[in-house]
C-alpha cells in the first residue's frame, strides 16, 4: 500500500515505538539517541508548525540546514510530511554562493522558509527570478516538487535540481530496487558519512526514514571515527564515497573484524580508481561491495558488486533497469568495444530531475538521455567509463568549475589572471590548483588568496596549490588552454 | 562543512610567537601547502576536514595525545589550537626549533637567537625568504624550562654547534641571528667547516617600529614587578596570553645572561666574511672579519637581499 511520509513515520512509530530512530552527536561530540516515537512526535510538530506559517497563496520551499544533526534530520522529515519541497542547504555556503543559489530557488518559489536549529520556520523571501513564481492554484500545485538539491551534476556550475514528488512510501519501489539489490535490508542499522545535503546521503536518508532505519548521523568525516562507529553501532549499511574510501584505508591496520557486521558498503559519487576499490575488497570480502554510478539526473544508473568488478576491472557495471546505448557525435549507435557518449534509458522516469535554472539534459527522440560522460560497453553490456571531457575538477565527488575559481582570484586586486586546474590528491583524487598572474610589482601572500577565495566561494573550491606565473597560455581567441598547465588529468590520461 | 567560517578569516600574517605555535604553524603549513598566520581560519583557507585530522595525527605522533576529533573545528587558529598543546609541549623547548621545512634542495638557514632568547622574530624572515627555504630558529635554554642559561657566547656557541651537526653533520653551513645571535652564529663559524654564511641581521628590519602595534622587544625591564612584565607583554601580543607565569622571571634571566656573554665576549679567529643586514650589530665584531653590509631599507629587502646570497 502506498502510504504518505506523514503516514508511513507514525505507522513505523507506532510499530516500534522504543527503537532507535536517529543518533547524533552535538556541538561537544556527546551521543544524542531518539527514539522513533519520540521522532516521529518532533518531525509532527515541526511538520505542523509549517504547514501553518505557509503562505499558500504562492509557491513555498522549506530551507534546511543540512549539517548531520538531529535537527537536520528532523526539519527535513518534516517538510517531506508536511508536503512542502525542501532544499537541504550546506550551512558552510559562503555568502555570495548561498544568494546565488536562493536567486535559483526563487525563479520557482515565492517564499522559502528555513527550519531554524528549533525547527520553528522562519520566512525568508527569496530574490524573484526573471520568471514571476506562478501563484499556487490549488493544493496539487504545492506538491509537484519533494526535493531541492543543488547539484554541480557534471559540469561544476551551480545549479539545482528538482525531483518530481511528493514523496511517497511504496512497499514494492521504497528503496529503489537497485538499492535492494545493494545488500539493503528494511529496519536495517545505517552510518550516513557524507553530508545530508548531498544528493547519495540524502536519498539514503529518505530511504531510512520511510524504510525504518536505525540513523546514525556522523556530523563531519573522520576516517577513524567512521571505522569507530560502524563497530559501536553494529552498523550494517553504509554509503561512501572514493575519498572516504581512501581515508579509511590509510588507516593503520584497518581491522576486518570491526566490519563484521556490515552486510554492504554502496560506493558513488565519483570514479575509484583500482587501488582502492582492491583494497575494499581485500577488507569486505567482494560480496560486499557495491558501486553504483547514475548522475543525480536520474537518467538511469549501473550497478557492479566487487566480484563482478574482480572479473572485469574497471567497469562500473551493467545497467540495473536502465538501457544503455552509445552514440557517436553525430547521434549514431557503436559497437561494443568502441568508446562514445553515454546515453541511458530507464522506465522508471518518473523520478526524472529537470532543471530549475532551465539547463537541459541532452535526450534523443526516442527518451535516452545523457550528462556528457563517455565510455564504452563490452559485450556483456559492463560499461567503463572514459575520462571526462571537459574542464571540471572532481574535489572528493564535488564539483568545481574552474571559472567560478577563476573570476573569483581576477576579483583580487593584486590578481591579473588565473588559471584552476585538477592537480592528484592523495585520497580527494584531485583538488584545485591555481597559477596566478599578479600585477606588475604587486605581491600577495597564498594565504590571503586562500582566505579570499574562502569568502566566496565553498571550502572545497579553494585552491590547495598556488603558483605564481608570468602568463597563463590561452588560445588565439582568448580562451585559456588548461591542458597546458595541468600536469595532470583527472584519469590519468596525459595531455599532449 | 565550514561551521567556523563566521570568524574573521582576513587577519593577514601574524608570525607565531612560541614554540608550540610555531610547531603548529609549521605542521599547517606542510597540510596545506602555504605558511598561515596565527589568527587565520583553517577553513576560511581551505582546509577541510581530511586536513584537520592531518592535523590531530601530527600532534598524536609529535606528543601522544589524542585530541578530540573536532577539535580544529572548535580551535581553529593556530594561536587557540596551541593553547591545548601547551601543557603537552615540553618536547619542543630545547635548542632547535624547525620554522619552516623548505623543499630540501638548499641547507638550512640557521638563526640563532637574539638577547632575549627567543626565535619567534625570525618566522617572519621565513615567511618573507618564502617556503622554498629551510629554516631553522634555536632558542636559548632556560626559557621554557628551568635550564640554568649559560653564561659566555664560546660556551654558548659550541652547544649550538653540537645542535646544529645533530641535524646537518656536515655543511655548507648557513648562520645567522640578531644581536647576541650574530656573535654566537660568528662563535659558531669559527668551529664549523664549510660555512658559507654569517649573517649579522638588524632586529629593526625583522619588526620595524611604528609598523602596527609595537611587537618589538624592548630593554629588559627590571625584576621589580614581574607580572606587570608580562602582562605588558601579552598587551603588545609579544606571549601567548596563556603562557606560563614564570616565563616572565625565566625569560630575564636568559635576557640577563645573554648581555653579560656578550659583554665579556673575546671573539675568536675567523676569516670568512660576515654578512651586515641593516645596522651593525651594537657589539664589536672582530676587525679581522671582512664586513659587507647591505643596507635593506625596509623589511622586504631583507629577505631580498639574504635570499640572493642564500641561492
Amino acid at each position: 500500500m502506498v502510504l504518505s511520509v506523514r503516514r508511513r513515520i507514525a505507522d513505523t512509530a507506532r510499530a516500534e515505538p522504543d527503537r532507535t530512530a536517529l543518533v547524533g552527536f552535538g556541538t561537544d561530540l556527546g551521543q544524542q539517541v531518539m527514539s522513533w516515537r519520540e521522532f516521529a512526535d518532533r518531525v509532527a510538530d515541526a511538520a505542523d508548525a509549517l504547514g501553518a506559517a505557509l503562505d499558500r497563496r504562492t509557491r513555498s520551499c522549506a530551507v534546511v540546514l543540512a549539517g548531520n544533526t538531529l535537527p537536520a534530520a528532523i526539519g527535513i522529515a518534516a517538510a517531506l510530511t508536511a508536503e512542502v519541497p525542501v532544499f537541504p542547504l550546506n550551512p558552510g555556503t559562503p555568502p555570495a554562493e548561498r544568494d546565488a543559489l536562493l536567486g535559483l530557488l526563487g525563479r520557482r518559489f515565492g517564499h522559502g522558509y528555513l527550519m531554524d536549529a528549533q525547527l520553528r520556520p522562519q520566512r525568508m523571501d527569496l530574490p524573484a527570478g526573471p520568471e514571476p513564481p506562478a501563484a499556487a492554484e490549488g493544493p496539487g500545485q504545492l506538491n509537484t516538487v519533494a526535493y531541492l538539491l543543488a547539484t554541480g551534476a557534471s559540469t561544476g556550475i551551480p545549479k539545482i535540481s528538482a525531483r518530481p514528488g511528493p514523496l511517497r512510501y511504496d512497499p514494492a519501489r521504497t528503496p529503489s530496487v537497485v538499492i535492494r539489490q545493494a545488500g539493503w535490508r528494511s529496519g536495517q542499522r545505517q552510518l550516513i558519512v557524507g553530508p545530508l545535503y548531498h544528493a547519495a546521503p540524502f536519498s539514503a536518508f529518505l530511504d531510512a526514514l520511510l524504510d525504518s532505519n536505525t540513523v546514525v548521523l556522523q556530523p563531519f568525516f573522520s576516517a577513524q571515527w567512521t571505522v569507530e562507529l560502524v563497530r559501536r553501532y553494529a552498523i550494517e549499511w553504509l554509503q561512501l564515497t572514493p575519498a572516504h574510501m581512501r581515508e579509511i584505508l590509510r588507516l593503520p591496520d584497518p581491522d576486518p573484524a570491526g566490519f563484521a557486521s556490515l552486510r554492504a558498503m554502496l560506493h558513488t559519487a565519483a570514479r575509484c580508481d583500482a587501488d582502492t576499490k582492491r583494497g575494499w575488497i581485500d577488507l569486505l570480502g567482494p560480496e560486499r561491495v557495491f558501486e553504483l554510478y547514475g548522475a543525480t539526473e536520474g537518467i538511469g544508473v549501473t550497478l557492479v558488486r566487487g566480484d563482478e568488478w574482480l572479473a572485469r576491472p574497471g567497469t562500473v557495471g551493467r545497467g540495473f533497469l536502465t538501457q544503455i546505448r552509445i552514440l557517436d557525435d553525430a547521434g549514431h549507435p557503436i559497437p561494443p568495444g568502441t568508446t562514445g557518449t553515454v546515453f541511458m534509458r530507464t522506465p522508471q522516469r518518473i523520478g526524472r530531475s529537470d532543471y530549475v535554472n532551465g539547463r537541459a539534459i541532452r535526450t534523443t527522440l526516442d527518451g535516452f538521455a545523457t550528462v556528457g560522460d563517455h565510455g564504452r560497453l563490452d559485450r556483456d553490456g559492463y560499461l567503463y567509463l572514459e575520462p571526462r571531457d571537459h574542464d571540471t575538477i572532481n574535489v572528493g565527488g564535488e564539483k568545481v568549475d574552474p571559472d567560478e575559481v577563476e573570476a573569483a582570484l581576477r576579483d583580487h586586486p593584486a590578481v591579473i589572471d588565473a588559471v584552476a586546474v585538477a592537480v592528484p590528491h592523495q585520497t580527494l583524487g584531485s583538488v584545485v590548483a591555481a597559477h596566478i598572474v599578479l600585477r606588475p610589482g604587486a605581491s600577495v601572500r597564498k594565504a590571503e588568496l586562500a582566505a579570499h577565495c574562502g569568502r566566496r566561494l565553498a571550502g572545497y573550491k579553494i585552491p590547495k596549490h598556488f603558483t605564481f606565473v608570468d602568463q597563463v597560455p590561452r588560445s588565439a581567441a582568448g580562451k585559456i588552454q588548461r591542458w597546458r598547465l595541468a600536469p595532470y588529468h583527472q584519469n590519468g590520461a596525459t595531455p599532449p | 562543512m565550514n561551521p567556523a567560517l563566521n570568524e574573521p578569516i582576513d587577519t593577514g600574517y601574524q608570525r607565531p610567537r612560541d614554540p608550540a605555535e610555531i610547531w603548529l604553524a609549521r605542521q599547517w603549513q606542510d597540510i596545506l601547502g602555504f605558511a598561515v598566520g596565527i589568527r587565520e581560519n583553517f577553513f576560511g583557507v581551505g582546509g577541510n576536514s581530511l586536513d584537520a585530522a592531518r592535523v590531530t595525527d601530527a600532534v598524536m605522533v609529535e606528543f601522544g595525545v589524542q585530541l578530540p576529533l573536532n577539535v580544529v573545528t572548535e580551535h581553529p587558529t593556530v594561536e587557540r589550537l596551541a593553547t591545548l598543546l601547551r601543557d603537552y609541549a615540553g618536547s619542543l623547548s630545547g635548542p632547535l626549533v624547525a620554522i619552516q621545512d623548505g623543499d630540501g634542495t638548499r641547507p638550512p638557514l640557521f638563526l640563532v637567537h637574539p638577547d632575549h632568547g627567543q626565535v619567534g622574530p625570525y618566522c617572519g624572515l621565513a615567511h618573507a625568504l618564502g617556503e622554498d627555504f629551510a629554516v631553522f630558529g634555536i632558542q636559548a635554554v632556560g626559557l621554557y624550562t628551568d635550564a640554568e642559561p649559560r653564561r659566555t657566547v664560546p660556551a654558548i656557541a659550541a652547544a649550538y654547534v653540537d645542535t646544529v651537526r645533530a641535524v646537518c653533520p656536515t655543511g655548507p653551513y648557513l648562520l645567522g641571528g640578531c644581536a647576541i645571535g650574530a656573535a654566537i652564529a660568528y662563535e659558531m663559524a669559527a668551529l664549523l667547516d664549510d660555512v658559507r654564511l654569517v649573517a649579522a641581521i638588524d632586529h629593526e628590519l625583522l619588526e620595524p617600529p611604528g609598523t602596527g602595534t609595537v611587537r618589538r622587544w624592548q630593554q629588559p625591564p627590571g625584576r621589580s614587578d614581574l607580572p606587570r612584565i608580562l602582562a605588558s607583554w601579552q598587551e603588545r601580543d609579544l606571549v601567548p596570553h596563556d603562557v606560563a607565569p614564570e616565563f616572565a622571571a625565566r625569560s630575564l634571566r636568559v635576557w640577563q645572561a645573554n648581555q653579560d656573554a656578550v659583554r665579556d665576549w673575546r671573539p675568536s679567529p675567523y676569516t670568512g666574511p660576515v654578512d651586515v643586514f641593516g645596522l651593525p650589530p651594537a657589539m664589536a665584531l672582530p676587525v679581522t672579519a671582512v664586513q659587507r653590509i647591505h643596507e635593506c631599507s625596509t623589511d622586504g629587502r631583507l629577505a631580498d637581499a639574504l635570499r640572493e646570497l642564500l641561492g
